[in-house]
């Protein structure tokens, strides 16, 4: 049983019956369950290998060394919208919250009916949600959850709206607060503490820091796929697999930038789909040291799908960003920074994005425009989640808008409910991203079939974020799962 | 010198550091603030570069016009249309995320180091476990 990564120290052909490119939420999941059936299935992951025992004991060298571009990843646009994703063993499930949620059942019936998804629909996926939600222990956190999620309590219940408990993927958590930089205890139950391992035990091979640059298509079917991949010395070699099948797991922006690449257009990469959110710090009256907190597990859900307020971890690094996107406004917070926490207002998103390949670049471009739904839905969500700041005892609320004086009272936060918030002055970002090759039967907006399999092409299979139909209004770690689930099993039983 | 610039102008927070501390805490605020910017995608780099090589001319002659940096830094945070003002919200971002995050920065915060945090919290679940 391999433990860890498999190294490359030279030039090399490796014959495969199931590639896999990419390892997280999607990539590890097809991974397990292809092994758990007795497949020769090989891994190969761009990003290094760290697991809970090296994560780095850092906060910035985490960034640097787990968050793909170092976290400087942008989606252009009249608006930019900063995005991070993870670039490890584990991809994004490394950095996340591990927050678990089911796509809403109308959204799910929806999608089925637009893009033609077979055999697709809450029934249908009830029992991969189920799966997915064991194998990562999916539960809610006992009290006392500290005080930036008691914020958002009692903001909820002073004003009549619904509040939600958020389950996370978990075992044994002692809420380190770290999350995004890698879970220091292997209390999150992210891919390297589930689904990777799972492989491993049964046979999987894992390559880490291998990076993939070309698959070859001989009509149909992939016969091919070129990588280079770094040793331990630090030299490169190149890497030339022979699999029977492949599935692309790479994520929302390079799934699709890998199979533009190597031209896989159809449908690829045109639907990117993201959740824009807008964050605000509050600065409350008493000290809340949300530093010590948990990170925020309940969010007010009164207004989703369209709308989901929530909170951010906190750290005073984290805090300082925050602070410098208006330096004017925000620097007196500094000095107290014990009495502030960080809170977002996210949006379904119902713009579109694109991810293009371009020649030189290793890199693509990801751009979104925000359509009119989103905007409104921003301003919303930021009035509304200034309404409950200032129910939970804030003095001042500043929104993530660059020369905003900030909001002193719940009358003043109402300012962008009516009206649009200033398009070249509001900082957005995102960590929720995908859709870019939805799945399904209706051949004018659909990269693949239902189960995954690209189509015009026998053996390349999709299993991530880029299949996820539409932007759900919630974390999707666990619908990439369950939909990966869904696929593997399909390839399986030879149904694609 | 740009990044040492901008940081020396704007790390305003000030958590009692000494002379020395400080220093420590430049260097290594400003090598991240360099990593960060050698990892960002090619076309991210190049438009930062191309907005530092600008910001470092505008720099000159404001010194050579008598206005301090911290002025000509304020004066550019202000522009809003991307990419304006963010160049220097991106690197005061890296620069504050790194400060704050400092060992002896969080020392001084009265908050542990993330190092041993990360060890309390192994100990902790090991108990919880058992």
């Amino acid at each position: 049983v391999s433990s860890g990564p498999h190294r490359i120290e030279r030039d090399t052909i490796i014959e495969c019956g199931t590639l896999v490119i990419g390892s997280g939420a999607g990539g590890a999941t097809v991974a397990a369950r292809l092994a758990e059936a007795g497949h020769d299935v090989v891994i190969v992951e761009e990003g290094p290998y760290v697991d809970h025992a090296g994560v780095p004991d850092q906060v910035p060298e985490g960034m640097s060394r787990l968050w793909r571009g170092g976290g400087l990843t942008v989606a252009l646009g009249r608006t930019p919208i900063a995005y991070a994703e993870g670039r490890c063993v584990g991809g994004g499930t490394e950095i996340n919250s591990a927050i678990m949620q089911r796509a809403p059942e109308t959204l799910l019936e929806d999608w089925a009916r637009t893009y033609q998804i077979t055999d697709y629909g809450p029934t249908q996926l009830r029992s991969y949600y189920d799966r997915s939600a064991a194998i990562v222990n999916a539960s809610l956190t006992p009290p006392p959850l500290g005080a930036a999620s008691d914020i958002l309590q009692d903001a909820g219940a002073r004003l009549g709206w619904k509040i939600s408990p958020l389950e996370r993927a978990q075992r044994y958590c002692v809420g380190t607060n770290l999350c995004s930089i890698g879970c220091p205890t292997g209390g999150k139950q992210s891919m390297t503490a589930t689904q990777i391992p799972a492989a491993l035990a049964r046979g999987a091979r894992l390559i880490a820091e291998c990076n993939v640059r070309r698959l070859v298509l001989k009509g149909s079917r992939v016969t091919r796929v070129d990588a280079i991949a770094r040793a331990w010395d630090g030299l490169r070699h190149r890497v030339r697999f022979r699999p029977r099948d492949v599935f692309v797991c790479a994520g929302a922006v390079h799934t699709p930038a890998l199979l533009r690449r190597n031209g896989v257009r159809r449908n690829v990469g045109n639907t990117l789909r993201l959740h824009p959110t807008l964050k605000v710090v509050a600065r409350f009256a008493r000290e809340i040291n949300a530093q010590r907190s948990r990170l925020p597990l309940n969010a007010i859900t009164e207004f989703m799908p369209d709308q989901r307020l929530g909170g951010s971890v906190f750290l005073p690094g984290y805090f300082g960003m925050s602070v410098a996107e208006d330096w004017e406004n925000r620097r007196w917070l500094l000095e107290e920074w014990r009495n502030c926490g960080m809170y977002y207002a996210m949006a379904r998103g119902s713009g579109t994005g694109t991810v293009r390949s371009v020649p030189g670049l290793a890199e693509p471009l990801v751009s979104y425009a925000l359509s009119p739904v989103d905007w409104n839905n921003l301003g919303l969500g930021v009035a509304r989640l200034g309404q409950a700041m200032f129910a939970a005892g804030a003095t001042h609320v500043y929104p993530s808008i660059v020369g905003h004086p900030g909001w002193t009272s719940a009358e003043t936060c109402t300012e962008f409910a009516d009206r649009p918030l200033p398009a070249s002055r509001t900082n957005l970002m995102t960590i929720h991203l995908f859709s870019s090759c939805p799945p399904g039967e209706d051949l004018s907006r659909c990269a693949t079939n239902s189960f995954g399999r690209v189509h015009g092409t026998e053996n390349l299979f999709l299993a991530d974020a880029s299949q996820v139909p539409e932007a759900p209004g919630v974390n999707p770690q666990l619908t990439i799962m369950a939909m990966a689930l869904r696929n593997a099993e399909a390839f399986l039983a030879g149904v694609h | 010198m740009l990044p040492r610039a901008v940081t020396e102008s704007f790390l305003g927070w000030d958590v009692g550091l000494s002379v020395a501390e400080r220093e420590r805490v430049h260097r290594d605020v400003v090598a991240f603030v360099r990593a960060e910017i050698a990892l960002a995608p090619a076309h991210i780099r190049f438009v930062l570069r191309v907005l530092a090589g600008t910001f470092a001319a505008w720099i000159i002659l404001t010194r050579l016009a008598g206005i301090d940096v911290a002025a000509a830094i304020a004066a550019w945070s202000h522009l809003t249309g991307p990419p304006g003002g963010m160049l220097i919200r991106l690197l005061r971002s890296l620069a504050l995320l790194a400060f704050g995050e400092h060992p002896l920065v969080r020392a001084r915060l009265g908050e542990p180091s993330v190092t041993a945090l990360q060890s309390d919290r192994r100990l902790a679940r090991m108990k919880e476990i058992a």
